[in-house]
């Protein structure tokens, strides 16, 4: 079934409503935001100012009124998301306009997640219910990427599978199908564990032990998610198990009423949000303070100094953390309340499997990409071993809870996720299954496998053949650490280019790890700016602008896929491909000030370039374009690199001025690298098709000293005046003042045209002035932990 | 000897409202609307002479000689001249001209209608009449680095980053003359407390201007919050030096940046005696001096100094005839400096308030803003000598004096 969802009804603007609106009118699309009179209008006017979505995504949210003479607008819209107080007569009533007037086409969800979603749509009509289902996200909704999905009984099988296919290949979520039962699976498993630190024995257990704990144990925090999340949360959360699953097998533990939460919400600590920002942990400056109960105040947080805890702290892997802590050699209070807190989690969730979803991996997957655990509990359960696990549950006093399946599985040494393959160990048919992969996505890690297709490695990068069917294509893939980059990358890049430009192919940069590239082999610079080796620096700095220069100058298409962390020389090399397909979870920023040196690697000259090229040229080059039109264009160009300036995710990163028209966001939350470096290649591909021809080289008209000398007020005025807090605000002056240098274009005045070259001449220069300083050693050190 | 005059009802301002650069004590420097938002600087300022003037007993446009605009940042929408008003004003026989000395561009504008009035080398015998106006929208100025937007590079570089730093200077001047945060603060509490009497007493209501905006008529200032000791403690920062440095000035005892339009109308014998208007003070003189443009601030003092010695008496006698003061608060420390090497009795400096206050500091505007205030003070308290002073960035500084004719 083929749908087009161009526009989007939000009912309720609230938080959950607000932000569902701006993450879709980012994305483009048109949407009404509904809810009573004003409220609309008023959420959306700190929307941006709040952080959550651009100027043009807000642009393409219109608040609108619930009321009669709105009601029709419901019938333009292709998706309608139920968003409002979680109160089933309310819920009701809305429902009902929505049945009125929605379209027979439009998909209809509902965001609850207190409320069941059949015991909603039984009240409505058929029509209704042929298009209802449960959309759950997660807050913030741009940085989880869980979306829980289930139909509503009556639903049509195909529409479901449309609006899964929608909300995974389109609004980009990470999808888990769940049951219709209280909680879902997140917040089902997820709460369970926020509600354990308050049903365990945590006696000699301070509130920084409990978090501690859990940190080492499954990689998350319980009491400073509940400072996150809010306080107040406790009784819906809890409330909605309590009251609507008695059978649930741990039922009493979901008891809303918990005494420490009580206790601290009647003081008005509500947590993070609250007035006072505070909940289980406060701040007070930069010292760190728990709540203590006896003596009903803060107090500093203090660990107690618990052998299995401490041994767990100094463990490096993270598996050898968990095992510190769960079998340990002595069974001190941190190890008790360890053990009960990951056996319990453990028979709990065996025994939720086939009830609230329908495998293990989706409850594992809930758990990474709903509450941030870097691993879900079934994966540490396959880690920590699966007999051990059957044995700590029985002696935790859990074993009723576990299916036989599992200790059928445990006894026969099977094992929940292959070893060796994408495997997990289905309960629904009772054996392994193939996991997810992405149709049609690039797996470099199984590309490299096919020797054939290795067109080039060495030590930092490989060059991978993914040529598909319209034309040949190749795969730069980082493979140093941190992926970043050095002589070798740059030679691997090269070899690509020399590769594509030979078969008429292109080239595409992009790798599946977390992150694109945070920027230049920092132990390498150090070590040559200690030993005063300017030759060696400027080598590599002249090099890196040729191979990027190529990259943009070259016959062959270049398409760079940005994701995670793309900063430093990792923005200059996408900044100078012919395209960018980004992920839309991009930390993107020429962050090159943190290690106090200026961009080198044309990073200057080509954000002032993506900017200038979005003038008109006949204003650029008239008399218009003064000193001070000039300086106010350079402003924020400068302001990004000066004040190191990340952009919150691909759509921000557009508004800083790092994409160009043509390069596309692809939301992947749920799919990952592999879908968008798929997406990149098609991209690529169609270039191929329609003919590349490389672009003209830009000229500059800049404001040389004449325009300098306003940048140098501010920076030596903001030293002056103490208005960095950074450890050598001098050398961040001039810093500052080096690229302000390079962005008037030097020694030169409005009219006389500036080249690319030149601009890229006194990238150099000015680099090597402030690489071989002491302060740009002490703060590469810094970040490199040294 | 010649005389220069201020016919009653000659001085006057708009009313003061937040404007749209507005360093909300409580936010902050932020971006707020202000009320004056909309209209432009020409209207404004044109709207002040024309409301000033029309105030004059049997007032013609015939009778204005002059116009002299006094603008510090005379860009953009503020780059007109007082012969622009004129024409705005459909007033053809009236000449005009537009001075920059920076904050004291009020002051001199005073200083020269008074001198061309008086003047041998025009016609001074015959009937003259000039309105000194001021106008500055802070929102229209880049108000964050007002020299680093529309200087050009070399007069930057000639001044140097801490000339160009007005708050820096301030806090080198607190640092010369050892005054503290708490004096700082002191002061501007006090005229946080002044203006908020003075608004609620109605003692500007002679000398606001209404106009009306957007069909609502603006004739009363906006009165801020109180300022308490404890507000300043949890929400002043500062901004111009680091504290672990020392720094004394908070955003609440800087100037704050306000929407200004201001209109002082001067005239010589010959004109007050042919249009019978009653003079409701008279101009008695002026002073300009420079100092250091790294510590600005001590020019206020220099100013005062140098019109002392013009007056011939000793900071002794001159206290004992001057009564009233009016001097710009750029920033605390800057009046202080004066006030403690002198000796001035703070009950007898801005005591209506000062540009802590709403009335904030609109730079081309606060020349004549000082003077209208104070003759109307002047009056109200029945004293016979006022001075009004301002130090200017550059390291500058200016005062004119006036004498009450209507004791």
């Amino acid at each position: 079934m083929k749908y087009r969802i161009q526009n989007v009804a939000v009912l309720g603007a609230g938080n959950m409503g607000l932000q569902i609106a701006m993450y879709v009118g980012d994305m483009g699309m048109q949407v009404d935001l509904f809810d009573l009179p004003g409220n609309a209008q008023k959420a959306l006017a700190s929307a941006v100012k709040n952080g959550l979505g651009t100027m043009s995504g807000r642009a393409c949210v219109t608040p609108r009124n619930f009321i009669e003479a709105e009601y029709p607008l419901l019938n333009k819209a292709d998706w309608i998301v139920e968003a409002v107080f979680e109160d089933e007569k309310v819920k009701d009533e809305v429902n009902a306009t929505i049945a009125r007037y929605a379209k027979a086409e439009a998909f209809i969800t509902t965001n609850t997640s207190g409320i069941g979603l059949n015991s909603m749509s039984a009240k409505q009509p058929v029509n209704f219910r042929k298009n209802y289902a449960l959309s759950h996200f997660f807050n913030p909704v741009k940085v989880l990427p869980l979306l829980e999905v289930c139909p509503c009984n009556d639903m049509d099988s195909e529409k479901f599978a449309a609006f899964c296919h929608f909300a995974e290949y389109v609004l980009g979520k990470s999808i888990v199908q769940v049951e219709d039962t209280p909680n879902f699976v997140g917040n089902r498993i997820g709460g369970l564990c926020l509600f354990l630190p308050f049903r365990l024995e945590t006696e000699g257990l301070s509130l920084l032990d409990i978090d501690r704990i859990c940190l080492n144990l499954v990689g998350w925090e319980p009491l400073k998610t509940w400072d996150i999340v809010g306080l107040q949360l406790a009784g819906p959360v809890g409330g909605n198990v309590y009251h609507r699953a008695p059978d649930d097998p741990l039922h009493d533990w979901w008891n809303p009423d918990i005494r420490e939460i009580k206790a601290l919400l009647a003081k008005g600590y509500s947590g993070r949000k609250g007035k006072t920002q505070s909940g289980f942990f406060a701040l007070k400056g930069k010292q760190k303070l728990m709540f203590n109960f006896t003596q009903s105040d803060y107090v500093p947080a203090e660990l107690s100094n618990h052998k299995s805890l401490v041994a767990a702290m100094a463990a490096k892997k993270p598996i050898d953390k968990l095992s510190r802590l769960l079998s340990p050699e002595t069974n001190d209070p941190a190890a008790l309340f360890a053990q009960k807190f990951f056996f319990a989690t453990v028979a709990y969730s065996l025994h939720m499997v086939g009830k609230i979803c329908k495998e293990t991996s989706d409850i594992d997957r809930a758990l990474e990409h709903g509450f941030n655990w870097p691993g879900g509990i079934f994966k540490l359960t396959q880690q920590f071993g699966l007999s051990k696990t059957l044995e700590g549950i029985h002696k935790a006093g859990f074993g009723h809870l576990v299916p036989a399946w599992f200790s059928d599985l445990a006894k026969k040494s099977g094992n929940l996720y292959g070893q060796t393959d994408n495997t997990f160990y289905s309960v629904s048919t009772a054996r392994m299954a193939a996991g997810a992969t992405v149709t049609g996505g690039i797996y470099p890690d199984k590309i490299k496998k096919t020797e054939s297709k290795i067109i080039f490695a060495n030590s930092d990068a490989a060059v991978l053949d993914i040529t598909g069917d319209k034309g040949p294509v190749c795969l730069v893939v980082f493979t140093s650490r941190g992926n970043s980059i050095g002589m070798l990358t740059l030679d691997a890049i090269n070899k690509a280019i020399v590769w594509a430009e030979r078969h008429e192919g292109a080239v595409i940069i992009g790798n599946t790890s977390a992150n694109f590239s945070a920027g230049a082999n920092l132990f390498q610079m150090l070590e040559w700016s200690e030993k005063g080796n300017v030759q060696a620096i400027r080598e590599l700095v002249v090099s890196g602008q040729k191979t990027i220069q190529r990259l943009c100058y070259c016959h062959a298409p270049t398409v760079a896929v940005p994701c995670g962390y793309t900063m430093g020389g990792g923005s200059e090399i996408a900044l100078g491909c012919s395209r960018r397909v980004v992920n839309s979870q991009v930390v993107w920023g020429q962050t090159e000030l943190n290690v106090g040196v200026i961009p080198g690697w044309t990073g200057l000259m080509r954000t002032m370039k993506i900017m200038m090229t979005g003038l008109q040229p006949y204003y650029l080059w008239s008399k218009d374009f003064t000193v001070s039109a000039a300086v106010d264009h350079l402003m924020p160009v400068w302001y990004n690199y000066a004040w190191i300036q990340t952009s919150r995710d691909a759509y921000h990163a557009r508004e800083m001025g790092f994409l160009s028209p043509g390069d596309i966001i692809v939301p992947a939350q749920g799919l990952g690298q592999p879908y968008v470096l798929k997406r990149a290649r098609e991209v690529a591909e169609a270039m191929l098709l329609a003919g590349y021809t490389p672009p003209a080289p830009f000229v500059f008209n800049l404001p040389g000293a004449e325009g300098f000398a306003k940048f140098k007020l501010q920076c030596e005025q903001g030293a002056m005046m103490d208005q960095f807090p950074v450890d050598h605000p001098q050398h961040n002056s001039l810093c500052a003042q080096k690229a302000a240098w390079v962005l008037c274009g030097g020694n030169t005045r409005l009219g006389q045209p500036v080249t690319e070259d030149q601009l890229l001449e006194l990238e150099v220069e000015g680099f090597l002035e402030v690489v071989m300083r002491p302060e740009a050693r002490s703060y590469i050190k810094k970040i490199l932990k040294m | 000897m010649a005389e220069v005059y201020v016919p009653i009802g000659g001085a006057g301002r708009l009313a003061i409202q937040q404007c749209s650069r507005m360093p909300d004590p409580r936010r902050g420097f932020g971006f707020q609307k202000g009320v004056y938002h909309d209209i432009s600087p020409l209207e404004l300022v044109a709207k002040c002479v024309k409301g000033t003037a029309e105030r004059l007993p049997g007032f013609d446009p015939a009778m204005l000689s002059g116009i002299i605009l006094t603008c510090a940042n005379p860009t953009g929408p503020q780059n007109f001249t007082g012969r622009t008003i004129a024409t705005y004003l459909g007033w053809q026989g009236t000449w005009g001209s537009m001075l920059n000395q920076l904050c004291m561009s009020g002051l001199r504008g005073q200083l020269d209608a008074a001198n061309i009035l008086v003047s041998p080398f025009v016609r001074s015998q015959e009937p003259m009449v000039i309105a000194v106006a001021g106008v500055e929208k802070m929102s229209e100025c880049r108000l964050e680095n007002i020299f680093s937007k529309d200087y050009c590079g070399d007069a930057l570089s000639a001044l140097g980053p801490e000339a160009t730093a007005m708050g820096y200077t301030a806090e080198m001047l607190s640092d010369k003359f050892g005054i503290s945060k708490e004096d700082c603060d002191n002061l501007a509490l006090s005229e946080n407390r002044r203006f908020r009497q003075a608004v609620q007493a109605g003692w500007f209501g002679e000398e606001i201007v209404p106009i009306s905006v957007g069909g609502k008529v603006v004739d009363k200032d906006a009165v801020p919050e109180e300022l308490t000791p404890e507000i300043i403690k949890e929400q002043g920062k500062f901004y111009f030096r680091s504290p672990q440095k020392g720094a004394v000035i908070t955003q609440f005892s800087s100037s704050q940046m306000s929407d200004g339009a201001t209109c002082v109308i001067l005239c010589n014998e010959a004109a007050r005696k042919k249009y019978a208007w009653r003079p409701m003070a008279r101009f008695v003189g002026g002073a300009i001096a420079t100092t250091d443009p790294k510590l600005m601030g001590y020019a206020l003092t220099a100013a005062f100094e140098e019109y002392v010695a013009w007056t011939g008496m000793s900071i002794a006698q001159f206290k004992e005839q001057y009564q009233l003061f009016e001097f710009n608060t750029a920033f605390a420390s800057v009046p202080l400096v004066l006030i403690r090497k002198h000796g001035l009795d703070m009950g007898k400096v801005n005591i209506a308030g000062g540009a802590t206050t709403p009335l904030g500091h609109p730079l081309g505007a606060t020349g004549e803003r000082l003077v209208v205030t104070l003759l109307h003070l002047m009056k109200r308290l029945h004293v016979r000598f006022g001075y009004a002073g301002a130090c200017v960035g550059e390291g500058q500084g200016g005062g004119v004096a006036y004498e009450n004719l209507m004791l």
